[in-house]
């Protein structure tokens, strides 16, 4: 079975994130865009710990390039929990969730993302992807 | 065992709390796309441009099999919508769109520039199956109406309006047995000074209505020829005012006092006339049946001194102890009566909508006091002294005796008036205040943004609702913020094209907000009831008056000794009582009662402007 986890574009976790979200940076003089998501499960029942050591490694997100050295960089985005944690966030670190994440809405938690494009190439730039580390859920 | 060791046990019989007992592993990701663009794409200026979409429904890209014209449209509080045909791949496909996921997305090309822009993020609603033409049309929508019935609180609720919504626990409480997110939403959504709005990207949007500087201008090189509308509302849509009111029902709770005294005749008229006396019992159970007076604390009845009156006429009147002890000489004894009115505080205020019809409009509201005003009136006094002790009360009662002990609270002032709301705090009538001014603020704003401006030009995905945007073209310049917008572009001729419609309210601020206080009136009730001065009324004697005014006749009633001298058998003669009646408490202190009072408040709405030369 697939993983009732993932990223939601809602609090109330009802819209998986289901294709790329999408930043628009001006060419000249862009301006930080900040997003926020969820992470979690709308089943109540559920939980996800890192597969490496449930419980005590912690559930990570981390900013991957599937093309380095072309298209946008992973320093281009910066991750927090929290708004105000953006402006310290360094670009391209990974965000550290909790050991262990309850599904259902209330434990959704939000991933305030920032986007700052340092290429001023036009273009789309589709490289980069958030991507968890190895995910093991189960019930509660 | 080693059948019974390692994860493929654990994943086996793994259950949790109310959850699928399965265990399941993998990662999560989210794409992104970071399209880095130069305003130079959306330029009007000579040049060609062109474009290419990308539909995807479910996981499937279906751009290459779209047809004809791709709509898609927004506005304030309500679902995006989309519309688009395509070819179906096989007749299998027609059963799989409905529900299916939906992204639109359009890059631009100009010369040596591309913009890749999301249109639309929502699911397939509807499919209909023309055989004729073997195309399908996909009616898609976004998560508008799904996102507050997946609320599951009222802070959930709230949040989805970006705190702009002002909550009221009275008019529009939040139940946790029975949530109805849904109509808590759309009431919270009455009071907000803006709208909401899923953007193209699926992401929940709450804009306030504030126009402040333009994003762009466009000037009549940036709009289609003959795109221009402006359009003002009808004068039956819009309102002259808004009248809005609070009706808060509780009640004036009323104490009076009336102090009531007594003095028995001369001991020689029990010689003469031989009159009977008046006995403590008669007074205390005359006292104590006034129909809704109480007495206050204990009467003060004093007894005759035991002993020989006289002589008069050769009699004497003779007092024993024994008999001493059941006389009343003389009393004093306050009695008191408290009551209730039902009452009626309406809070008003007056907003103009700023429209040409003579149709005033109302926003209506009232919230009502839990009090038990019947049992508060009708609570008898409990005695101050205890029951069990004769002396020595091993619990005596603390403080100055005020003669209401026992008597539920409130307490009005004696002789007074107070008006009690129950557990309606203050806190619960300025929000309830607030909602309902609240509630005309939005109506008024609503009403002046129908005044708008309408403009189309080539496909310019960059402004969504509630942005602000600026036109001078065509004699017309105004400024006002995108309440409705709508993209199309036809595959098969290549036009593309973006329809604006700003709202340019005539307003009266820069931004839309109100501000609104209410306070509970003071009353001035004072009331001012006669003491009663009780008297003798002695009957079947020859001074008795014939006729006296019966609500005169108040105090000991008794006749004359038919062996006395005084005796007229054709005068008068009462049945022996003490008779006691109380003052009326006149209607208006009785009757339902209402009072107006203004609330302080103003309400401002965000202006555009508009202006028209030809």
């Amino acid at each position: 079975m697939a993983l009732s986890f993932g990223f939601y574009s809602d609090a109330a976790l009802t819209t998986p994130v289901a294709s790329r979200l999408q930043f628009v940076q001006a060419v000249a003089d862009p301006a930080a865009v900040d997003r926020v998501i969820w992470f979690g499960s709308p089943l109540a029942g559920r939980m996800c710990q890192a597969a490496s050591d449930p419980g005590v490694d912690p559930v990570t997100i981390a900013i991957a390039d599937a093309n380095s050295g072309a298209g946008s960089p992973a320093g281009d985005v910066r991750l927090a929990l929290t708004s105000g944690g953006l402006d310290a966030a360094a670009g391209g670190d990974p965000l550290v969730l909790p050991e262990t994440i309850n599904g259902g809405v209330a434990a959704a938690v939000p991933i305030h993302i920032r986007v700052l494009d340092s290429t001023h190439a036009s273009g789309v730039h589709n490289d980069l992807s958030l991507i968890s580390n190895a995910l093991r859920e189960a019930g509660a | 065992m080693a059948a019974f060791d390692g994860s493929a046990f654990d994943a086996s019989f793994d259950i949790g709390g109310g959850g699928a007992g399965g265990v399941d592993t993998g990662a999560a990701t989210a794409g992104l796309s970071i399209s880095v663009v130069s305003p130079l794409v959306f330029s009007s200026s000579s040049g060609s441009i062109s474009w290419a979409p990308l539909v995807v429904v479910g996981a499937v890209d279906v751009s290459a099999r779209l047809s004809g014209s791709l709509k898609i449209s927004a506005a304030e509080d309500s679902a995006r919508v989309a519309t688009l045909t395509l070819i179906p791949a096989s007749a299998a496909d027609l059963d799989g769109y409905e529900g299916q996921a939906v992204t639109i997305d359009v890059t631009l090309f100009r010369t040596g520039q591309a913009a890749t822009w999301r249109l639309f993020t929502g699911c397939v609603e509807r499919s209909e199956f023309s055989l004729s033409e073997r195309l399908v049309t996909l009616s898609c929508r976004d998560g508008w109406q799904e996102r507050p019935a997946a609320c599951a609180s009222a802070a959930q609720v709230e949040a989805l309006l970006g705190g702009l919504a002002t909550t009221s626990g009275r008019l529009l409480p939040w139940s946790d047995a029975e949530p109805d997110p849904v109509a808590y939403f759309n009431g919270l959504l009455e009071t907000i000074p803006g709208a909401t709005a899923i953007d193209s990207s699926g992401v929940w949007q709450v804009v306030r209505w504030d126009i402040g500087a333009p994003a762009a201008t466009f000037p009549a090189g940036e709009v289609f020829d003959g795109s221009i509308d402006v359009i003002t509302a009808a004068r039956a849509d819009v309102p002259s005012a808004v009248h809005a009111t609070l009706a808060v029902r509780g009640h004036r709770l009323h104490s009076a006092e009336v102090d009531v005294d007594w003095n028995a005749v001369h001991y020689s008229l029990y010689i003469l006339h031989g009159l009977p006396t008046l006995q403590k019992a008669t007074v205390l159970d005359a006292l104590g049946a006034v129909s809704g007076w109480g007495i206050r604390g204990t009467p003060a009845i004093v007894e005759p001194t035991p002993g020989s009156y006289g002589p008069v006429n050769g009699s004497y009147y003779l007092v024993s102890a024994e008999q001493a002890a059941l006389i009343c000489q003389s009393f004093t004894a306050t009695l008191y009566r408290r009551w209730y009115q039902e009452a009626e505080i309406v809070y008003s205020i007056t907003v103009d909508a700023g429209g040409a019809s003579s149709r005033d409009d109302s926003v209506r509201a009232s919230i009502s006091s839990d009090f038990d005003a019947s049992a508060w009136e009708s609570a008898p006094r409990a005695a101050a002294i205890s029951p069990i002790y004769a002396a020595n009360d091993p619990h005596p009662p603390s403080g100055t005796p005020t003669g209401y002990e026992g008597l539920p609270e409130p307490h009005p002032p004696t002789n007074s008036g107070v008006d009690h709301f129950g557990d309606i705090t203050t806190p619960d009538l300025q929000a309830a205040v607030s909602q309902v001014v609240a509630r005309a603020m939005r109506r008024a704003a609503a009403g002046r943004r129908r005044r708008t401006v309408r403009f189309a030009r080539p496909l310019d995905p960059r402004w969504e609702i509630g942005a602000v945007l600026a036109i001078n073209a065509g004699g017309v310049s105004a400024t006002g913020q995108v309440s409705e917008v709508e993209h199309e572009m036809n595959v098969e001729s290549g036009a593309l094209s973006s329809t604006f419609t700003l709202a340019v309210p005539d307003g009266n601020g820069a931004a839309t907000g109100y501000t609104a206080t209410a306070s509970v009136p003071a009353n001035s009730v004072i009331h001012n009831l006669p003491d009663q001065h009780l008297t003798n009324w002695v009957g079947s004697s020859f001074e008795t008056i014939p006729d006296p005014d019966p609500d005169t006749v108040q105090g000991f009633l008794c006749n004359v000794d038919p062996r006395s001298d005084n005796y007229d058998s054709e005068a008068p003669a009462y049945v022996t009582q003490f008779r006691l009646v109380m003052p009326d408490i006149a209607a208006p202190l009785r009757d339902p009662l209402t009072v107006e009072t203004a609330i302080t408040g103003a309400v401002t709405v965000s202006s555009g402007s508009l202006e028209i030369n030809f």
